[in-house]
């Protein structure tokens, strides 16, 4: 279920180094934050930040899509788990990596290109001032393939706001932690990730039935659940959401989730519109609904849209900068928003902390599976009990519900 | 598996001009199947003779008139003497077509045998689908391909599922006739009207054997070949089971023996480009080339540069390669990468990228022949020292 290797990247000597992954090291730390924190403790005194996958990131495991971040939280200065849903969890693992440990500085701007059990460091100094759309695009147009999957910052990383938050492609995501600053403080503009790995399970006719039983399971208990109505953990008020809904173009679910809880929003053209235009920007996804909320309580309903597409470009963590916007109007926000994130180091404000995901008994283990929060906060099938299971069948180890505890 | 000194044959698949990435099937279905000397030929080591050291030659899908072109007379009839002299020529779909003739004003081709097919007309049935592939101008009318995909062949004894993908239902006499069309099935994707398919394939000849002199023609429609489909491998398996090896193979050449520092960095540039290359076809956006008179899509590429990838992944579990030339596989590996960037690039620009391709899959040949002669070099090795594969 894991790669055969980890890999370990030092930014200041550019140098990358396979390290074997261990069976008895995932029997005693399994994955996802859980085997990031191990990870962490291993590399501390050269100041790491650990991206990994669970171990089921990247499986038929239903809501497989995964990743967490680990890193100390220039916000809280503790050791923190921020959960990386989408694509970018499954296509590290394709990638020949399950988990990547970036330690030290690098001296210029680089980005971190993984690829197939190849790590290149790459000059980031053209991308460093662009926004994460921008960057986002330069580097899926530089290495050809518009799937390569980043974690990405904007000015508010590079200039080391606690309130900066990584970027997942163009969308916000779970990093309430101010990681986006610990990116900027390495000069690393991002990690871009793209393989075609393949993935080796113990005894996959088991895994595969399993697999299948849960899937019906967790589909009939999401139902119709979609769009706001399945985000329910946000607190969206009406009139934002009546705004939204007269926006929406359509849902979109996480890797191998039956749950589409993000919302694309349409503003620049007619949301009814399903085919593509010659507008490669006309709206954003509402990626983190509870960040959603917040830009809309602080600006007009039917600007949060186009104030939450700012947020995201400047890499910004939405719950952490609504508090600060006075404007109510877009360009007003906006050009809050641009004068925030180039604060100087000096003038750096405190965030808000927030977690993004709703408490969970269940979220512990759905971190450590590499299982997304939202689908596993919502099915009870989803839980330690069940992942030890499927994990001692695609193993071969011996897994029980106590080991999907932190 | 047939017996054991079959598996000594000595076998040159044709990659040269005009062979299309379906070689590469028989490359896996001969190594699942046990026989070890395997080499790959172009239209120069035809030209120059080589074929007297190989008691086989195959010649693969993809394009005749290519291939007759890249072999030119010389080498069409280096390959004519080969069977008069008892090789054996194994032709599939184009190898088929380059080596029978089927008109009365035949192009100047192998041209060994005399066999109608029945896929020839001058006034062809319409296409229901892929019509931009399933007609290929030829003298005064066309060889069009009623189906592509799964059918059925079989003869008395048995019958079994293979892929068609434009080789010619055969009207051979009965004693040449190895295996005829026998039926479609679910997964046979229609090019024509089902009915036209129906009467212009079943019941005609989708393998046959032809002796020539001291030498023998095995001539397929369908890809027998192709790693899916095992009951056509064992067909195949069987053919082979039944020769003998009459030669002692190509002279031994020189190898360097790659190991430690030097082959370590040598596989990190290999995987490097091969993997970038392989992010940049899978990045392409539904391309079509049209190199000579075969209709290339980018997906081909796309599992030329996937294959190439797993030979290269296996060959990096052993500590020790013999490689020919690891320096030119290098070099042949950045230009694939500099190639699929530069058709990327023409391409978002609406350029025609066609000579691009055509270098490409040239470059992606050569490396997988590189990787591949590395891979039998190994087990030739392997197999002779200790008698069996690790």
């Amino acid at each position: 279920m894991y790669t055969e290797y980890y890999l370990v990247v030092d930014l200041a000597t550019g140098e990358a180094e396979e390290v074997e992954l261990e069976e008895e090291f995932v029997e005693q730390n399994v994955g996802g934050a859980k085997l990031n924190l191990a990870l962490y403790d291993m590399y501390k005194d050269e100041d790491p930040i650990v991206f990994g996958s669970g171990i089921f990131t990247s499986t038929m495991v239903p809501g497989s899509c995964l990743g967490v971040l680990t890193a100390k939280s220039p916000l809280t200065g503790e050791v923190a788990h921020a959960p990386i849903t989408w694509n970018a969890g499954a296509e590290l693992k394709f990638t020949g990596y399950s988990f990547v440990v970036v330690k030290n500085k690098a001296a210029e701007p680089t980005y971190l290109w993984l690829h197939d059990e190849i790590a290149d460091f790459v000059d980031a100094s053209a991308l460093w001032g662009k926004d994460t759309w921008e960057a986002t695009d330069a580097i899926r147009d530089e290495q050809g393939e518009d799937r390569i999957q980043l974690l990405i910052i904007g000015k508010a990383g590079e200039n080391k706001l606690t309130s900066a938050q990584v970027i997942n492609n163009y969308w916000g995501d779970g990093d309430r932690f101010g990681f986006g600053a610990l990116f900027g403080e390495k000069n690393l503009k991002a990690i871009a990730m793209r393989g075609m790995g393949e993935l080796e399970v113990d005894d996959a006719d088991a895994f595969l039935e399993n697999v299948e039983a849960l899937f019906k399971d967790v589909v009939a208990k999401v139902g119709d659940a979609k769009g706001f109505d399945a985000a329910d953990f946000a607190d969206i008020p009406a009139d934002l959401r009546a705004a939204a809904d007269k926006q929406t173009h359509r849902v979109e679910a996480d890797f191998n989730s039956p749950l589409p809880y993000k919302v694309y929003l349409k503003y620049r053209e007619d949301p009814s519109v399903m085919d593509m235009t010659d507008n490669w920007n006309p709206g954003v996804l509402v990626s983190d609904p509870a960040g959603f909320a917040a830009i809309g309580k602080a600006v007009n309903p039917d600007a949060a849209g186009e104030v939450l597409e700012k947020v995201f470009r400047l890499g910004l963590n939405p719950v952490a900068v609504a508090s600060k916007l006075t404007a109510k109007d877009a360009a007003g926000a906006i050009a809050e928003l641009e004068k925030l994130a180039e604060s100087s180091e000096a003038e750096k404000f405190n965030a808000v902390f927030s977690p993004i995901f709703p408490e969970s008994e269940r979220m512990e283990a759905a971190y450590i599976a590499g299982i997304c929060p939202v689908l596993a906060a919502k099915v009870d099938s989803l839980n330690a009990e069940k992942f030890a299971e499927l994990a001692s069948l695609t193993t071969g180890l011996e897994f029980d519900a106590d080991a999907f505890k932190m | 598996m047939g017996d054991l000194n079959s598996k000594n044959l000595h076998i040159a698949i044709y990659i040269g001009h005009g062979a299309s990435y379906s070689w590469i099937w028989f490359v896996k279905t001969f190594d699942s199947l046990g026989f070890n000397e395997v080499y790959f030929l172009d239209e120069s080591d035809i030209r120059d003779g080589q074929l007297d050291n190989y008691d086989c030659l195959v010649v693969p899908g993809g394009d005749p008139f290519l291939i007759a072109e890249g072999l030119d007379e010389d080498g069409l009839d280096k390959i004519r003497q080969f069977v008069f002299n008892g090789g054996t020529y194994l032709g599939v779909c184009a190898g088929t077509y380059l080596s029978i003739i089927f008109n009365d004003n035949p192009m100047p081709w192998l041209n060994l045998a005399e066999i109608g097919i029945n896929n020839f007309s001058i006034s062809p049935p319409e296409a229901v689908r892929m019509k931009y592939k399933y007609l290929v101008p030829y003298r005064e009318g066309y060889v069009f391909h009623p189906v592509r995909g799964s059918l059925e062949v079989g003869n008395k004894e048995h019958s079994f599922k293979a892929p068609l993908y434009g080789g010619p239902p055969m009207m051979a006499p009965a004693e040449n006739r190895l295996l005829d069309y026998v039926d479609f099935d679910e997964k046979t994707l229609y090019l024509i009207d089902e009915d036209t398919a129906k009467e212009t394939m079943v019941g005609n000849a989708a393998g046959i054997k032809i002796p020539i002199k001291k030498g023998c023609l095995y001539l397929f429609g369908p890809h027998f070949e192709h790693p899916s489909y095992p009951q056509a491998n064992m067909f195949l398996n069987d053919i082979f089971s039944n020769l003998r090896p009459m030669t002692n193979g190509p002279p031994k050449k020189s190898l360097t023996m790659m190991h430690g520092d030097a082959l370590r960095d040598w596989m990190g540039v290999l995987k490097r480009e091969l993997s970038s290359a392989r992010v940049l076809s899978n990045g392409l956006m539904n391309l079509r080339w049209k190199i000579g008179e075969k209709v290339w899509e980018d997906e081909k590429i796309v599992y030329f540069l996937n294959e190439t990838w797993k030979t290269l992944k296996n060959l990096q579990r052993y500590e020790t390669l013999p490689m020919e030339n690891p320096k030119e596989l290098e070099t042949n590996a950045r230009h694939i990468h500099s190639l699929l960037a530069e058709i990327r690039v023409l391409s978002k620009e609406g350029e025609d990228t066609n000579a691009q391709a055509e270098m490409l899959i040239d470059a992606t040949k050569k490396l997988s022949k590189g990787l591949f002669d590395a891979y039998f070099n190994l087990k030739r090795n392997i197999w002779w020292s200790n008698g069996k594969i690790s």
